[in-house]
């Protein structure tokens, strides 16, 4: 197991951004989350790479304790995340964004000016490399997210609505990366709207609405839990037989 | 496709080993020529005794004390983000540690300079530990409260004269390394030969300085700064150790602000609480320069100090009215041209003497 989450809270005042969360991610699998908007989405993301820390509860990361871990720790220990709102270092190069990252959040010596090359290459930014990264376009703003967070060489890549505001050719695109990721070993947990771009990919699916987990388990399954229906699609079962 | 895909395992040796055609440039064709330009001018500077007055060469200490100071808190502020208002505890703690290196355990003045620099280096982990806990405005407010109680620490410390402050004995500085072949060699009298070998201590000590900054930047950890200052979350979601950058930076400034206290008070011969530990003189100046002359940018702090010494020297006669001016161009600056004069220049010009920019090249040449 990767990653465990085990009863964790967090609280902001009366919202409830995360209820009492237990879940685990596979070494290897791509895991889905979805949930309306101020579901607690982004939060347990922010949780699990600790730019939040948890009210009570445990997170273990690779087996071992990393609750108290401060971000770069988890970083450094393979997590790798791609935020919501792009968030580019925009004074820096595309190039320079993954060489920071490169250079930081690698464990060990698995860095090179050729695989951070490379990383452009499959994020289709090999053009930009020397371009400033705040005169980028959403689209590459968010592929430069996806490529900075892999130039950590994570073993764990957390994506926050990654295909959100992207074209169909392009979400497309991205979808075919992610799988090729996915394939050669990298654990994706991915939030996204985009249900169809989703489900393409991921094996698992977990719903959250107020920061708790409401469904888990087989994407097919989960879709049509009345629960699930009810609270993100916003369909009733009893309006569907009356449409019916 | 499959010759483009994330290889973990082959391709990453395969890349280590350099063979992929990439390459990293940093240096352009006008920084070669830049350094040249100013290998020339060092030599004309080090030369420079031999062929002006002594004002003239108290004048471009003057410069070159301000270069580095401005330097360290164009360093502090322009690329760690900390804004300090307290550098004057580094000026006096220097300039006082030397004092008694000077006095009460009898080095070298020169040695004495070496051990305020590293006094105030080791002094700043402290105190950084203590402003650090604060943010923003309130670490503004903070390392000014520190000066404060250095000062007047300072003035109550009867050993180096307490409020009314003391003077180096005539001994010391006249038998200062240095001096001696200074005067033969070119045949002056030994108070001038003193501030020459003063002057080049000082000329060494501005090139340590913005080398040292400029060779900073350009290492990853010019990086790590770049990115805290775009965005902290990210730059720590990728592994960049926020406090460890920054408080590189904050040593850094400290012991630069202690180097050029001791050397300029080495100078002077005489120190006091008041203008060792002086607000204006070691920060708000310094402030003042690092804004005209363009924050966040090697040349900018240079320039400034050029202009700041000029402005100084002409308006000299209109007393606080001088004041003022600077105070208004100061906030003109700020309102309509925050890049500051270098900034401006850079702009119009492209010309860029320091650069710092990370260039990925493949068989040697640029992508578009």
């Amino acid at each position: 197991m990767l990653l465990q989450l085990t009863g964790v809270n967090k609280r902001f005042g009366a919202v409830v951004a995360a209820d009492d969360v237990t879940m685990h991610v596979e070494k290897g699998e791509a895991l889905g989350i979805i949930g309306a908007n101020g579901a607690g989405k982004s939060s347990l993301f922010n949780l699990c790479t600790g730019v939040l820390k948890a009210d009570s509860g445990e997170i273990k990361f690779h087996g071992h304790d990393v609750t108290r871990a401060s971000v770069r720790e988890r970083c450094r220990e393979g997590m790798g995340r791609s935020f919501q709102i792009p968030k580019p270092f925009e004074s820096l190069t595309v190039f320079e964004n993954l060489l920071t990252a490169a250079e930081f959040g690698c464990k060990d010596d698995r860095r090179s000016i050729g695989e951070t090359a490379r990383i452009l290459e499959i994020t289709g930014l090999a053009d930009k490399a020397n371009t400033e990264a705040g005169k980028l376009t959403l689209l590459n703003r968010k592929r430069l997210e996806l490529a900075r967070a892999l130039a950590t060489t994570p073993d764990l890549l957390l994506l926050d609505e990654i295909a959100g505001g992207l074209t169909e050719g392009e979400c497309h695109e991205l979808v075919e990366l992610i799988k090729d990721l996915n394939a050669q070993g990298v654990t994706i947990v991915w939030i996204e709207h985009i249900v169809h771009a989703l489900l393409s990919v991921v094996s698992r699916l977990i719903v959250l609405e107020r920061g708790k987990i409401i469904a888990q388990g087989e994407p097919k399954a989960v879709m049509n839990d009345p629960e699930v229906k009810r609270s993100y699609l916003g369909i009733d079962d009893d309006m569907d037989e009356e449409v019916a | 496709m499959s010759d483009t895909h994330l290889d973990t395992s082959a391709a990453k040796k395969a890349f280590r080993s350099g063979t992929d055609g990439y390459s990293v440039a940093v240096g352009t064709r006008t920084f070669r020529i830049a350094m040249v330009v100013f290998a020339l001018l060092i030599i004309g500077l080090i030369a420079a005794p031999a062929f002006v007055g002594r004002s003239q060469i108290r004048d471009m200490m003057q410069i070159m004390l301000l270069i580095g100071l401005a330097q360290c808190w164009n360093l502090l502020a322009g690329y760690g983000g900390l804004i300090s208002v307290g550098q004057q505890a580094f000026v006096g703690l220097g300039a006082y540690f030397m004092f008694y290196c000077i006095i009460y355990v009898g080095m070298d003045p020169l040695v004495a300079v070496l051990a305020a620099t590293v006094g105030g280096a080791i002094i700043s982990v402290p105190i950084g530990l203590l402003t650090f806990r604060m943010q923003g405005a309130y670490f503004a407010v903070m390392t000014w409260v520190v000066a404060e109680v250095f000062r007047i620490l300072a003035s109550i410390y009867p050993g180096l004269g307490g409020g009314t402050g003391t003077g180096l004995p005539r001994s010391a500085t006249s038998e200062m390394f240095g001096i001696e072949a200074t005067a033969t060699l070119f045949d002056m009298r030994s108070s001038t030969s003193r501030e020459v070998v003063i002057y080049w201590a000082m000329l060494l000590a501005m090139l340590v300085v913005v080398i040292g900054a400029y060779y900073m930047l350009r290492s990853s950890r010019g990086l790590a700064l770049m990115a805290i200052k775009d965005d902290e979350v990210a730059a720590e979601s990728v592994g960049v150790d926020i406090t460890r950058s920054k408080f590189i930076v904050y040593v850094f400034a400290g012991a630069g602000a202690a180097l050029f206290g001791a050397l300029y008070h080495l100078q002077k011969g005489t120190i006091d609480p008041n203008s060792a530990f002086s607000v204006i003189d070691w920060t708000a100046y310094v402030i003042f320069i690092v804004v005209i002359g363009g924050l966040g940018t090697i040349m900018g702090p240079i320039v400034g100090a050029i202009v700041f010494v000029l402005l100084e020297t002409f308006l000299a006669d209109f007393g606080p009215w001088y004041l003022m001016f600077l105070g208004a161009l100061a906030i003109v600056m700020m309102l309509f041209a925050p890049q500051g004069l270098w900034g401006i220049f850079t702009e119009r010009t492209g010309i860029e003497l320091f650069p710092t920019r990370r260039r990925l090249l493949r068989d040697g040449k640029e992508r578009p």
